[in-house]
């Protein structure tokens, strides 16, 4: 049931629909454990109180060397489709995908960044204002684990310390052994945890956890959104004139107040 | 081996003594330098001591010292062999070298300019048509068009779904539609490039017809400007069905044309 001031949009794919939060993939490198959503984001979206959540979106960077599989996990998520064969990707690239969150519609604008050197002065300037950041590395390469420290440093770099949720992404377990498998995310997990990281293992190949994965980017942008929105809101609420974003939602909420959106980890 | 083979291009000062020698006859060899002598020279040396023995007769002191000097002349002719052997040895080396030499000024004045052009320069080969023409800046420029196309179009897609699953009928599109589109479109026709406009129209006419009264893409377009964007939704999709049911993506794309932050170098 959505109240007539929740905008509508085409309807959400069913998978798309995304009503109790996701669950991490181990314990042992997750951003958080608790199973639920947020009291406060609860509340605001039974609420419908979302003039402004409903229009919100979370940008997200894809970054790793090369090959390792970025734009094929992407792909693989937004589209549905695997491709053996390689292309780099030339700069950047990016791809939305819409959400509807506790009732909420949601979207990820996924930038998907090239691995090349050559063009890492182009797709750097896309690192900025990134809410999540998703260091790829190829789980049959370890190098390439070893150089996501430079690109998770170069993608924060351009961003406010803070503000990014970081996942660290083994990718290709497909080819990999469970023995292997289990090995080297041993080596990944300890790096997420240097990284403060979420730790995944995904196959773009067999789709193994890619929905997963990034339905649990989703949740944990989305909350966060939501209860930044709220904050904003409430210290907001003195100053006059602030008229965007406002589309016939009603006046701020009481609760808003309380938040100062504590709790989240 | 009685000479070593004299070689053409052997300077002129050798072949000169050489000629000397044999215009003196057997008497010129004990004349040369030790350095030039040559087997025959040995020869003609021994003949003219042969000659010179004989004629003191047959006093058998002369016989001892006969036997001594052979033997003097025999260690000669094998010293004589061994040096030009060495000499010989030593020219092709030579030759050798120079031919390397050669090999080396022709591929280097080939590659001149390129072997002067210091460690970070490179010479393009303009008959390659796989060379690189394209400036950074031109490629960052075709990147942002792209994103921009691309952005429309799945504007355009979005809305084809909304009209497939009956939240916009035709019918209802022009009415409210008509005159606000047309101011907007007024609007912002001085910031808004024509030739990209045209295309965009004509895309939106193939797909809905209702399109030809204004351009809905240039309000998306104008409000990328960075100083409008978090108001996008508000001035953005004037007619209320589609402002309604468009919403969700609006400042997804908006976001999208404003990549990469204008305050990134
Ligand atoms: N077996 C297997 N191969 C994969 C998987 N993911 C990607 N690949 C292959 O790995 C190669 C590189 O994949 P891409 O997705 O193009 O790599 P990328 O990280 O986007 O590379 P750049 O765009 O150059 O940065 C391709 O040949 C893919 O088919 C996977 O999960 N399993
Ligand atoms: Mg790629």
């Amino acid at each position: 049931m959505r109240s007539s001031l929740t905008p509508l949009g085409p309807p959400v794919s069913r998978d798309r629909v995304i009503t109790s939060f996701p669950k991490w993939y181990t314990p042992d490198a997750c951003l958080q454990l608790k199973e639920r959503f947020h009291g406060q984001v609860s509340t605001t979206c039974q609420r419908k109180n979302t003039g402004t959540v409903g229009l919100r979106h979370s940008k997200v960077v894809v970054v790793g060397d090369l090959y390792v599989g970025k734009t094929s996990l992407i792909h693989r998520f937004c589209k549905n489709v695997f491709d053996r064969d390689y292309k780099a990707t030339i700069g950047v690239d990016f791809e939305i995908e819409r959400f509807e969150i506790a009732g909420i519609p949601y979207s990820l604008q996924i930038w998907d960044t090239a691995g090349q050197e050559k063009f890492k002065c182009i797709a750097s300037a896309y690192y900025r204002g990134a809410q999540v950041i998703i260091t790829a590395f190829d789980l049959t390469d370890m190098q390439t684990l070893e150089h996501t420290r430079q690109w998770l440093e170069d993608a924060l770099r351009e961003n406010e310390p803070g503000s990014c949720f970081v996942f660290l992404v083994g990718t290709k377990k497909d080819l990999l052994s469970g023995a292997a498998c289990a090995q080297a995310e041993v080596e990944a997990v300890r790096l997420a945890n240097e990284m403060q990281a979420e730790y995944w293992s995904v196959s773009a190949k067999t789709g193994e956890n890619v929905k997963a994965f990034f339905s649990r980017v989703a949740a944990l942008a989305f909350e966060q959104s939501v209860l930044q929105d709220s904050e904003r809101r409430s210290s907001a609420r003195l100053q006059v004139g602030d008229g965007d974003l406002i589309r016939g939602s009603p006046p701020e909420t009481q609760e808003s107040t309380t938040s100062s959106g504590l709790g989240c980890c | 081996m009685e000479e070593p083979p004299l070689r053409e291009e052997e300077e002129g000062e050798e072949e000169e003594e050489e000629e000397e020698g044999d215009e003196a006859g057997p008497e010129g060899a004990l004349g040369k330098s030790p350095f030039q002598l040559t087997a025959e020279d040995v020869y003609d040396i021994s003949y003219v001591m042969g000659r010179e023995l004989m004629a003191l007769g047959s006093d058998p002191r002369v016989t001892q010292l006969q036997f001594k000097i052979v033997r003097v002349l025999e260690m000669l002719e094998t010293l004589v062999n061994e040096g030009n052997l060495t000499v010989e040895e030593l020219r092709m080396e030579r030759d050798n070298l120079r031919k390397e030499v050669e090999g080396l000024r022709t591929e280097g004045s080939a590659a001149g300019r390129e072997v002067n052009l210091g460690p970070d320069k490179m010479v393009v080969d303009l008959t390659d048509p796989n060379r690189p023409r394209f400036t950074l800046q031109e490629l960052r420029d075709v990147l942002q068009e792209r994103n921009k196309l691309k952005s429309q179009l799945l504007l355009v897609q979005e809305e084809l779904q909304c009209y497939k699953s009956g939240l916009i009928t035709p019918r209802e599109g022009p009415g409210g539609r008509r005159e606000k589109d047309t101011l907007v479109a007024r609007t912002s026709k001085a910031s808004s490039n024509k030739e990209e406009k045209t295309i965009i129209r004509k895309l939106m006419v193939t797909s809905f017809p209702w399109y030809t009264q204004g351009d809905s893409t240039a309000e998306l377009r104008d409000s990328s400007r960075p100083e409008r964007r978090g108001k996008l939704h508000n001035p953005g999709f004037t007619h209320s069905a589609s402002r309604e049911t468009l919403a969700p993506l609006m400042p997804v794309l908006n976001a999208i044309l404003a990549e990469p932050s204008i305050r990134g170098s």
